[in-house]
């Protein structure tokens, strides 16, 4: 039986850690139930010095390191993936999550650490991998889902890892491995709700994987029929791809309404749960899938199964809180209000924007109205709806960021915006790549990395930060500076600013103030394209 | 509080280092005035006392 340690980096340092990572928790209950000796190491939850993570490292003799998870963890991997190649020189070291997922060439270059990686989805290539360290061998090329390295050192993608199709074949996820009392439940409250607010005792689930969206700006981590393996001429895998222009694939996965609602009464009864969050992608995409069966079902059967929360006089309550995951124009009033009578206490709603110019080029089809709508229909229903914001759209411009700015005051949202960032695996990538490594031009050199692109990796973080720019009309400084005054609702400020800008870039007052396209024709363009 | 979970006993028990009442305190503080910084909301690193700047 295989002997694996598997690591969860360290993500948003700032914050408290908040989530069990749910994928390397399904792999750990798959691992377990096939009989494999697992150990984690959640490094997010315990964050101990360079000195313990050595301990960590010697602690056993193991067959394989498997380290994964999202891009915004590399910093974190590469530190523990050098310590431990350090320490334990002959060790078998793996990565995988959306880390790898989105970048598997560039990032077994930049870690030569790492011996083979896991691309996409794992519930059977990580089991596999096991089986063939239980069988003595290191073949890893000869299995489907992985990049690994030939004999000479070159780089080898075997063939894709297709997506299972039943998720309720999966085990619970091995929650009992990673620190819930110790560290994730002391972090329970979410402040989006007063029920968020007041959870003691918080678990996460995915009931479904996908989104039927093709927001420009976002990935699905290779694991939502978004990624298609690229050939050359003579059939060989070259690398993988995401949404491109005109080049789209999704796969809809998700639970059933009675796997969910075991999972949940199975969270409730043993950990004694009082909230549980759904890290879904979008929950409104499955409702649409399962024609307006699978949320209803799901609120249904929390009844049946006694989960709706009964509040106490003490303020606890029994049952189970719940939130997750809405979209603007796929959400209904009635499901809404059969969600709110049933726990659901928040919904997350990627609005991004308030102008349709901006919304209908982002691909998220939604429009202003939609949004202003869902916002009040989320409301009616008792659910807190949670606006997303973000600025620095490769259009933005003044008029766009000032609708933004009347969009808060009329539904009364304090935000403050996330910037347009082109994280791998979104569309925005591969379209602005170049411009992204002009950005970062002679930083990897500069912090001793493999190259520029690394050194954009390394600055990805929270999009509260600003990392590259793909707004053609604004910098970085500027949509720092214009984000500040919008927070502080400083209208006229950026009006001044704006006439600055303008005479700056020789742009007339009334012609619309982008630097899209001579004439403006793009922008023309675009507004055509919106008013159909 | 053992820095490793799984479905078997480690050979060594790895545990998390305790800190000390001052430096959980310390820890604490931080993180509350971290959150209030602005204007004259300040916080200040309890580093070495380093009168030439050298590390
Ligand atoms: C929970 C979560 C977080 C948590 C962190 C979770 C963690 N511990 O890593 C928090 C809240 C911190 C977070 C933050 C952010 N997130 Co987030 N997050 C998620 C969320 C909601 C769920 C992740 C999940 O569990 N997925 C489901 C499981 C099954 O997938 P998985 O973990 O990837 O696991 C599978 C494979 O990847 C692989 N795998 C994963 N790990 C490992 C390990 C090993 C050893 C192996 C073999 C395989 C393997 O096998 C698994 C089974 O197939 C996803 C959305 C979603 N529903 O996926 C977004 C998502 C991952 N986040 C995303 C983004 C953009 C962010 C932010 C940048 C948002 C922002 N603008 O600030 C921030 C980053 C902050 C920072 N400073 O780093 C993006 C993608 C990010 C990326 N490029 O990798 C996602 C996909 C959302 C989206 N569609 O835009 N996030």
């Amino acid at each position: 039986m295989a002997k694996v340690l598997m690591i969860n980096p360290m993500v948003r340092e700032e914050d408290d850690p908040k989530h069990v990572p749910m994928g390397m928790a399904q792999l750990a209950a798959i691992a377990i139930k096939k009989g494999h000796q697992i150990q984690i190491y959640d490094h997010n939850a315990w964050r101990a010095d360079d000195e313990q993570i050595k301990e960590v490292i010697l602690s056993d003799n193991w067959d394989l390191i498997g380290i994964g998870g999202i891009t915004t963890a590399y910093a974190s991997i590469k530190k523990i993936a050098k310590m431990a190649r350090k320490i334990l020189p002959g060790v078998t070291i793996s990565l995988g999550g959306g880390v790898l997922t989105s970048l598997p060439k560039e990032i077994m270059k930049w870690l030569p650490e790492i011996d083979f990686g896991f691309i996409g989805e794992s519930y059977v290539t990580f089991p596999e991998v096991l089986e063939m360290i239980d069988a003595g061998k290191s073949d890893w090329h000869k299995i489907n889902g992985t990049i690994s390295r030939l004999e000479g050192g070159e780089l080898y993608f075997s063939p894709k890892r297709e997506l299972i199709d039943n998720l309720d074949a999966l085990p619970y996820p091995a929650y009992d491995l990673f620190p819930v009392e110790e560290v994730y439940f002391k972090n329970s409250a979410m402040m989006y709700s007063e029920a968020g607010m007041l959870a003691t005792r918080r678990l996460d689930i995915n009931a479904s994987i996908g989104c039927s969206l093709i927001c420009r700006f976002c990935y699905h981590l290779g694991i939502a029929g978004d990624m298609r393996y690229k050939k050359d001429a003579k059939g060989k895998i070259v690398n993988v791809e995401f949404d491109q222009p005109k080049n789209y694939t999704r796969t809809i996965r998700y639970n059933s309404p009675e796997y969910v609602v075991q999972l949940a009464k199975y969270v409730e009864k043993k950990y004694n749960a009082n909230y549980l969050y759904f890290l879904d992608e979008n929950l409104m995409t499955m409702d649409v899938f399962s024609r307006r069966t699978w949320l209803k079902e799901i609120c249904k059967l929390w009844k049946e199964n006694d989960l709706v929360p009964k509040k106490r006089k003490d303020g606890t309550w029994k049952g189970l809180y719940w939130s997750g995951t809405s979209h603007a124009t796929l959400c209904e009033p009635e499901i809404l209000k059969t969600m709110g009578e049933h726990g659901c206490a928040h919904l997350v709603y990627g609005y991004e924007a308030f102008d349709d110019r901006i919304l209908k080029l982002m691909g998220k089809g939604s429009t202003r109205k939609t949004n202003i709508r869902s916002f009040f229909w989320t409301l009616e229903a008792g659910i807190r709806p949670i606006p997303n914001q973000i600025i620095g759209f490769p259009t933005e411009d003044f008029d766009s960021l000032k609708m933004q700015m009347k969009a808060w005051d009329d539904l009364g949202v304090m935000v403050k915006p996330h910037f347009a960032t082109p994280y791998p695996g979104s569309e925005w990538f591969t379209v602005y790549r170049k411009k992204i490594e002009e950005q970062y031009k002679g930083q990897g050199k500069k912090l001793g990395l493999s190259d520029d692109l690394e050194a954009f990796i390394l600055d990805l973080g929270d999009a509260t930060r600003v990392s590259a720019v793909i707004s053609k009309n604004f910098n970085a400084v500027e949509l720092i500076g214009l984000r500040e005054m919008m927070v502080h609702r400083q209208y006229e400020k950026i009006d001044q600013y704006e006439q600055e800008w303008r005479k700056k870039h020789k742009i007339p007052e009334g012609q619309p103030s982008t630097l899209c396209g001579q004439d403006n024709k793009e922008k023309n363009l675009e507004i055509k394209a919106a008013a159909k | 509080m053992s820095l490793l979970k799984g479905n078997y006993k480690v050979k060594t028990d790895i545990k998390k280092k305790k800190l000390s009442k001052e430096d959980i305190l310390e820890e604490k503080f931080e993180k509350a005035a971290s959150k209030r910084l602005g204007g004259s909301m300040v916080y200040i690193k309890k580093k070495k006392i380093n009168w030439d700047l050298k590390d």
